[in-house]
């Protein structure tokens, strides 16, 4: 041990022990994964409540349901949720329509079954990776705290062959040590708030697809007997 | 249904790990420029003498014990009893060689400490050297009175005048020069305690160091107090890796502490070191 030495983050990081090493590098690449994620989903809920404005704004500006069930099912691939569930639920209910013995209340239902259902998958779409987030907040600490205490003892140990035992002997194998319980807990906080956030984001987005789909069930049910007719 | 293989957009897949990966790198510039704890700490020296002391106890060991214990023990004993003045200081000086009775019997004239003592035990062999040394001023009165009387007594009896102002000016020279010495050495018994205390804080003891050793180390001083090369042990303690201990905290400490007063200063310093001791 070498006093003199200064300690600086890196040379604190290249003096650890080899577990305390694999547990720092390990809690980067959580730390990493979970920035990344966070960047990812953050992007995604924001592109996807824009997309929800955007079609809410036209759906609601009187157009004409055939136009706009055109102009979702040629733009599929960048529509946003809600357009999708638009779109399953009106296919639906026109391939219901068309059959003979079918009334307008089955076929809304049927309507209804299918945009559940691409509710649900664009809700599971939204959620997913969440958590991952849930749990690097959950148990990086813990990863950290472990390497912290595997280096604190490693350090202690190393007083057993010295013999007058000073705190300038384990100081620097206990801010070692600390560093990996830093890392975990700089992985764990974003985790954390990013989790709780992008829950109330997805939370709030989906009720408003739920919204959605009960009013547009109402103005199929409204519409159907007359056009089936 | 169609959706199962729908392609979803996945905005931002590279621009995630980009963002991600520069938040990394801040966090890291971070790290590394404000957790700088204890740049440069000069405790560099603790550590080598704590790890090198087994290697270097081993080689030491013959040389110093044997001639220095025996000759020198005797001289000390000897020398106390005369000195009026209080506490025997830590520090000797090396003056230019008083004539010394004493210890010029001895085999060894090179160790002679302790010339402190000499002038009061003997006053009589060499009351003329003592006279062209400066007089304060209270003697100086004190003279002027006596020879006034002497003065009176001149037309009586010169023999007798005459010696009763050899033995004034004798006993006034004795009483100055006995202040002096006394306010001196109490400097310099001051000194050699700050020197003492300031080492005994540096030194780190060897296991099995017991009862009250003490060391003579000559030790070369800088005017700023720091030490010049290597202390040298004159007098052992009988312990060589105490020995090495005291030596290496001579040298730990090395600005030591200056003298209150500045004209107690010495280059070549004789310290009387107890490591254990008060």
């Amino acid at each position: 041990m070498n006093l003199s030495e200064d300690l600086s983050i890196i040379s604190l990081i290249m003096n650890a022990s080899l577990l305390v090493k694999l547990v720092m590098a390990l809690l980067i690449g959580i730390s990493f994964m979970s920035w990344y994620w966070i960047f990812r989903k953050s992007f995604a809920i924001r592109g996807a409540r824009s997309r929800t404005d955007k079609f809410e704004l036209e759906f609601w500006s009187g157009g004409d349901l055939n136009a706009l069930f055109q102009s979702a099912a040629n733009d599929r691939h960048n529509a946003g949720g809600m357009e999708r569930i638009f779109e399953a639920g009106y296919r639906e209910f026109t391939k219901l329509r068309g059959r003979q013995n079918i009334d307008t209340a089955t076929a809304v239902d049927g309507a209804r079954r299918a945009m559940r259902a691409t509710y649900q998958r664009e809700v599971d779409e939204l959620e997913s990776h969440l958590a991952f987030l849930a749990s690097t907040g959950s148990v990086s600490p813990y990863i950290g705290l472990f390497g912290t205490v595997w280096g604190i003892m490693n350090a202690f140990r190393g007083l057993s062959n010295v013999g007058q035992a000073t705190l300038a002997q384990v100081a620097p194998g206990i801010a070692e040590a600390l560093v990996a319980t830093a890392i975990g807990l700089f992985a764990a906080i974003p985790a954390v708030v990013a989790y709780n956030r992008f829950a109330h984001d997805i939370d709030r987005i989906s009720i408003r697809w739920e919204s959605f789909m009960e009013e547009f069930s109402n103005i199929l049910q409204r519409q159907g007997p007359g056009k089936a007719q | 249904m169609p959706e199962h293989a729908l392609k979803r957009p996945e905005p931002g897949k590279w621009q995630s790990a980009v963002l991600a990966a520069g938040m990394h790198l801040l966090l890291g510039l971070f790290l590394f420029y404000s957790v700088r704890w204890q740049t440069s700490k000069p405790a560099a020296v603790q550590v080598e003498l704590i790890s090198s002391m087994p290697t270097v106890a081993a080689p030491v060991r013959p040389p110093p014990p044997p001639e220095p214990v025996v000759e020198k023990r005797p001289e000390p004993v000897v020398e106390p009893p005369p000195p009026p003045p209080p506490a025997k200081p830590d520090i000797t000086f090396k003056e230019p060689p008083k004539p010394k009775p004493v210890p010029k019997v001895e085999p060894k004239p090179e160790p002679k400490p302790e010339p402190k003592p000499k002038p009061e035990p003997k006053p009589e062999p060499k009351p003329v050297e003592k006279k062209p040394e400066p007089q304060p001023a209270v003697p100086d009165t004190r003279r002027e009175i006596e020879a006034q009387e002497k003065m009176l007594k001149e037309a009586m009896a010169r023999e007798s005048a005459e010696q009763a102002k050899r033995e004034a000016s004798r006993e006034a020279d004795l009483i100055a020069q006995a202040a002096a010495e006394g306010a001196r050495r109490n400097a310099a018994s001051a000194w050699g305690d700050k020197i003492s205390a300031r080492i005994r804080s540096n030194i780190v003891l060897p296991p099995g160091a017991s009862g009250n050793p003490e060391a003579l180390v000559a030790i070369a001083l800088l005017p700023d107090g720091s030490v010049v090369g290597e202390p040298r042990l004159k007098r052992s303690t009988g312990n060589p890796a105490l020995d090495d201990a005291i030596l290496r905290a001579i040298v730990k400490s090395s600005p030591l502490p200056k003298p209150d007063d500045p004209s107690v200063f010495v280059r070549n310093l004789d310290l009387v070191f107890r490591p254990l001791g008060q």
